[in-house]
């Protein structure tokens, strides 16, 4: 086992830290699902089961933004705070390689996430029992949030490596996520919106059709974690009419597997930025 | 064992280091010293790997430390000048921690461990947690982890700094040990006199450039000749400056009260015949003695009497 991460654990599970986070957000999470499952039940005695997976949806969107949330502070702090802790250099003098130190600093940092996802399933269950969901749904929900955790993850591992202060590092990586978020759809958007002043200007209008700079969309977690919810609760066309807005996609490849793309896209740009990120931490890396 | 050539670090437009020239022999202790910014802790940086000098060449055993990171990590121990610390972390976790990252498993990793502990006298903390230690007792645990994959190089940044006598008394017990063990060592230090109980060799560093490097009994001595000569004289001071005067191998003379003090170039047998001279001349001497070699004034006029900070 990775001895990074192996240490990293045996930390966390020591501090009291870990365990007041999932017991608050479990909670809070909890008190969502029972609150929401006792209005929807107390009306009628009939459980509507589109009422069921609003309720699903609306746990998943939480866990993905409760992700979001925590993912930069969590990594940026990881290599960065053990450079603020002077035991970097340490670390480096071992034979751990660059490449084992990223992925353990990665992982330990996920760990707790991933801890906090897994723990509240029980709650996310709670919409299965009462019907709905296959449990396959499950299971794509978690490997969903996994691979965009391990995206997040790996951009706040690369600004921890970069920058001397974990503080900067995540604000570095805040950032960035959002403008993965909202930079990518507002340069779709922007894209679309320039050519549509092009036609509007022409004697005859022709709605503008941006092609493939929708692919840029890609990139975007939340775009693909939405067209996945809305996959498992029966709308498989969600991202397809999103994207109809700036062209005309019905028979594209990409477009009809974009769930399975977006998330090769997201890993291997996982993989790219560890790979920087466990170059520019060896110290006698050729400049 | 280690050679340094033309060593060249910049931070930004300070120069740090200024080619500086170093070798060290096997089985060594060497005592690096300089002021406070001579570029101690920059050239044991980059020797450890963990820094990329600008120019000049580190070679361990013959191997350049740039294309050999991966020996160089098995050759070489390295203690900082700060000690890196894992709050939650216990003693032996931490260490067990370090042999891990030397890919030491299993029993063999405990059985590691617990003999670095017993060599740096920490058996007893096991199982207490690192940041609680005493700082001497987190200096003795820097130093067990440095040697935890039995390296035959050590680098030591300033390892007795802030220690008790004590606990200075107890490193150098395990100084000396590891010298026992064949470790080539190379220690940084202000205080020169302590070097001196135990390097086989000093360097003296200032403005990043070796100013002085040679074998330690070899500097005592050539301190030892370059200090001047103090002749007590009891009667007849005025005849004791005219013999002096005419002496060739005196080189300057100055009197406070009866004391003359007196740069003397010629060797002990010479010294031995100027007092004789003087005794013949019917000159009282109560004392006729070189000042005993005294470390910190090398030191001092080495160094310009700058930035030296105990
Ligand atoms: N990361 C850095 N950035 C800029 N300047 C630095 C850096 N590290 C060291 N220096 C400068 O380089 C010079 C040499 O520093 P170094 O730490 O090697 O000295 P030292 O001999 O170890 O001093 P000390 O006895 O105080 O430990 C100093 O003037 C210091 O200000
Ligand atoms: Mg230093």
């Amino acid at each position: 086992m990775n001895p990074i991460l192996k240490n990293e654990i045996k930390l966390n599970v020591r501090t009291s830290k870990l365990a007041i986070m999932i017991t608050v957000i479990n909670t809070i999470l909890a008190g969502f699902g029972v609150f929401s499952l006792v209005s929807l039940v107390g009306k009628e005695s009939v459980i509507d089961y589109t009422q069921m997976l609003k309720l699903y949806i609306l746990l998943a969107y939480v866990e993905f933004a409760m992700m979001l949330l925590l993912i930069p502070t969590i990594t940026a702090g990881s290599v960065a705070g053990e450079r603020e802790r002077q035991t970097l250099d340490i670390l480096l003098m071992t034979k751990i390689k660059p490449w084992d130190i990223v992925i353990g600093k990665l992982f330990s940092s996920l760990s707790s996430t991933l801890l906090l996802a897994v723990s509240s399933l029980p709650i996310l269950a709670l919409v299965y029992v009462y019907g709905g969901l296959r449990l396959i749904d499950f299971f794509a929900l978690i490997l969903f949030l996994l691979i965009s955790a391990v995206f997040i993850g790996s951009i706040g591992i690369l600004f921890s490596v970069i920058m001397r202060k974990s503080t900067f590092a995540a604000v570095a990586s805040y950032i960035t996520e959002i403008g993965l978020i909202l930079g990518s759809y507002v340069a779709v958007h922007g894209y679309y919106h320039i050519r549509w002043l092009g036609a509007v200007k022409k004697p005859i209008y022709i709605d503008p059709d941006i092609g493939n700079a929708v692919y840029f969309l890609l990139i975007n977690p939340l775009i693909t974690f939405f067209g996945l919810i809305n996959n498992q609760v029966g709308n498989s066309k969600a991202i397809l009419n999103f994207c109809s807005a700036y062209g005309n996609f019905a028979d594209d490849y990409i477009m009809n597997h974009w769930l399975i793309i977006s998330l090769i896209v997201q890993f291997l740009f996982s993989f790219l930025l560890l790979w920087i990120a466990s170059h520019k931490i060896n110290p006698l890396r050729k400049c | 064992m280690l050679l340094i050539h033309d060593l060249y670090k910049k931070y930004g437009k300070f120069h740090a280091l200024n080619g500086l020239d170093l070798q060290v022999a096997e089985g060594e202790i060497f005592g690096l010293v300089g002021p406070n910014g001579a570029g101690k802790t920059t050239s044991m940086k980059i020797m450890a790997g963990l820094l990329k000098a600008d120019k000049g060449e580190v070679s361990i055993d013959g191997l350049n430390v740039l294309t050999n990171y991966n020996k160089l990590k098995e050759w070489v121990g390295y203690m900082p000048d700060f000690f890196g610390v894992y709050d939650n972390l216990k003693v032996m976790e931490y260490l067990e921690f370090y042999a891990s990252g030397y890919g030491i498993t299993g029993k063999r990793n405990r059985d590691i461990c617990l003999e670095m502990l017993d060599l740096v006298k920490l058996s007893g903390q096991t199982d207490n947690y690192v940041d609680q230690l005493s700082r001497g007792m987190k200096q003795k645990l820097c130093l067990a982890r440095c040697m935890i994959h039995n390296p035959k190089l050590l680098i030591l940044d300033e390892p007795a700094s802030g220690l008790d006598p004590n606990s200075r008394f107890e490193f150098k017990q395990i100084i000396k040990q590891l010298k026992e063990r064949d470790k080539t060592i190379i220690i940084s230090s202000h205080i020169l006199t302590e070097l001196a109980e135990f390097c086989t060799s000093i360097g003296i560093m200032e403005t990043g450039r070796m100013v002085l490097q040679g074998d330690m009994e070899e500097i005592l001595a050539s301190i030892e000749n370059s200090n001047p000569l103090m002749i007590k004289i009891y009667k007849n001071l005025d005849t004791a400056v005219q013999v002096l005067k005419q002496e060739l191998m005196v080189k300057t003379l100055s009197i406070q009260g009866n004391t003359i003090m007196v740069s003397f170039t010629g060797s002990r047998e010479e010294e031995a015949l100027l007092l004789k001279k003087l005794v013949m001349n019917d000159v009282l001497v109560t004392n006729f003695s070189k000042e005993s070699s005294n470390l910190e004034t090398l030191f001092l006029t080495i160094t310009n009497n700058e930035g030296v900070n105990w």
